[in-house]
């Protein structure tokens, strides 16, 4: 009965614990939206994408969490600041100066 | 259209939604309930019918190998266009990245991403390499492998610059790693048809359940996976990081035209 009790015990934190992660990917997926700049929104989402890592990790999906984790950390957050770094190049002064040639 | 018009289409149509996806969160199973049939079947078969470990890598690898291929296809298909969209075009020149330009020193990079850089290649690369090869018995695979081992090639990058990137990065050879990926990964499959069975059917013998050399063509699969991916992701960093630190759209030439009037 004992050892019944610890599972229960256990399987109440593994609720908690997936409750306050799911609050945090609420709370970061709102924050990324309502960011203006998009660097800040970059790096708030690879934030995003390894709460969401841990969420699988605590559903015991660790496969899911390994392909989220590598997707979320590396590619996105990689992707989307160096074509900024090129649309940055593209300011107005320079559309200007093609337009006038 | 008027703006107080697309409105109110806007408003319906919003509310038509609304309604939908109502209904259809309603129709959902409870938080953490499985009533499907397949799921419970594969967890008791799997690991007896194949002596692999890993149920997931069994399913994406063996019983549903044609949707790994593609995935595989995706992956591909937007590595390509990427390069295609990213060419170098005839009214783009190479420029010397603005921080080196004669007169100009940039921050140096600092001592941290410098030592971590130096030590963690390494480290990582033979992490990613024991997730491809280990994908049958434990979590992890050909795709989460193959990405790994392409961010210790991009921590390169981090820890020096673009001219060092490049010139351990041969574009070639990596076209040449994506490609035997790609290829083995069908070729796999197709030699199942000269023995009479189907297409990507799990032609090696399965071995002892928990021994490395288990699972028959799953193994053989991820590594041609990770080989796929690692070149491809790498090749994809590499056309970004060219667009943005070495082409301009000519715009010394631009420059200087506007500065005479």
């Amino acid at each position: 009965m004992a050892a019944v009790g610890c599972i229960k015990k256990k399987k109440e934190k593994m609720i908690i614990f997936q409750n306050i992660i799911l609050i945090m990917i609420a709370v970061f997926g709102t924050a990324a939206v309502f960011m203006h700049s998009p660097v800040r929104q970059s790096i708030i989402l690879s934030f995003y994408g390894m709460l969401l890592s841990i969420y699988f990790i605590a559903l015991k999906a660790p496969e899911v969490a390994l392909s989220e984790m590598v997707v979320g950390a590396v590619v996105i957050p990689l992707m989307i600041l160096l074509a900024l770094a090129k649309v940055k190049s593209y300011t107005i002064e320079n559309l200007r100066n093609k337009k006038q040639k | 259209m008027k703006p107080a018009f697309s409105k109110w289409v806007f408003i319906v149509i919003a509310a038509a939604f609304c309604f939908l996806i109502f209904q259809a969160v309603k129709g959902l199973n409870k938080f953490g309930e499985y009533n499907g049939i397949y799921g419970v079947t594969l967890n008791k078969i799997a690991v007896t019918e194949r002596a692999a470990t890993n149920v997931v890598s069994t399913v994406a690898f063996d019983y549903r190998a044609v949707d790994t291929m593609g995935e595989e296809f995706i992956l591909f298909a937007s590595i390509a266009g990427i390069s295609l969209l990213l060419r170098r075009r005839h009214i783009e020149e190479e420029e010397i990245p603005e921080e080196d330009l004669p007169g100009r020193t940039s921050p140096d990079t600092s001592d941290a991403v410098k030592v971590f850089g130096l030590m963690y290649p390494g480290f990582i690369f033979l992490f990613g390499a024991y997730m491809v090869l280990h994908a049958h018995l434990t979590p992890g695979g050909g795709f989460q492998g193959g990405v790994i081992i392409a961010s210790a090639v991009i921590l390169i990058y981090l820890a020096s610059d673009y001219k060092r990137f490049s010139s351990i990065v041969s574009l070639k050879k990596l076209e040449k790693i994506e490609t035997v990926g790609l290829s083995g990964f069908i070729l796999t499959g197709i030699y199942a048809f000269f023995r009479g069975d189907s297409f990507l059917y799990n032609f090696l013998p399965y071995g002892v359940k928990g021994s490395y050399l288990s699972g028959g063509i799953i193994l053989l699969l991820n590594i041609f996976v990770g080989l796929a991916v690692s070149g491809g992701i790498i090749l994809l960093a590499n056309e970004f990081l060219e667009q943005t630190i070495l082409l301009r759209e000519t715009r010394a030439i631009v420059r200087r035209g506007s500065k005479k009037k």
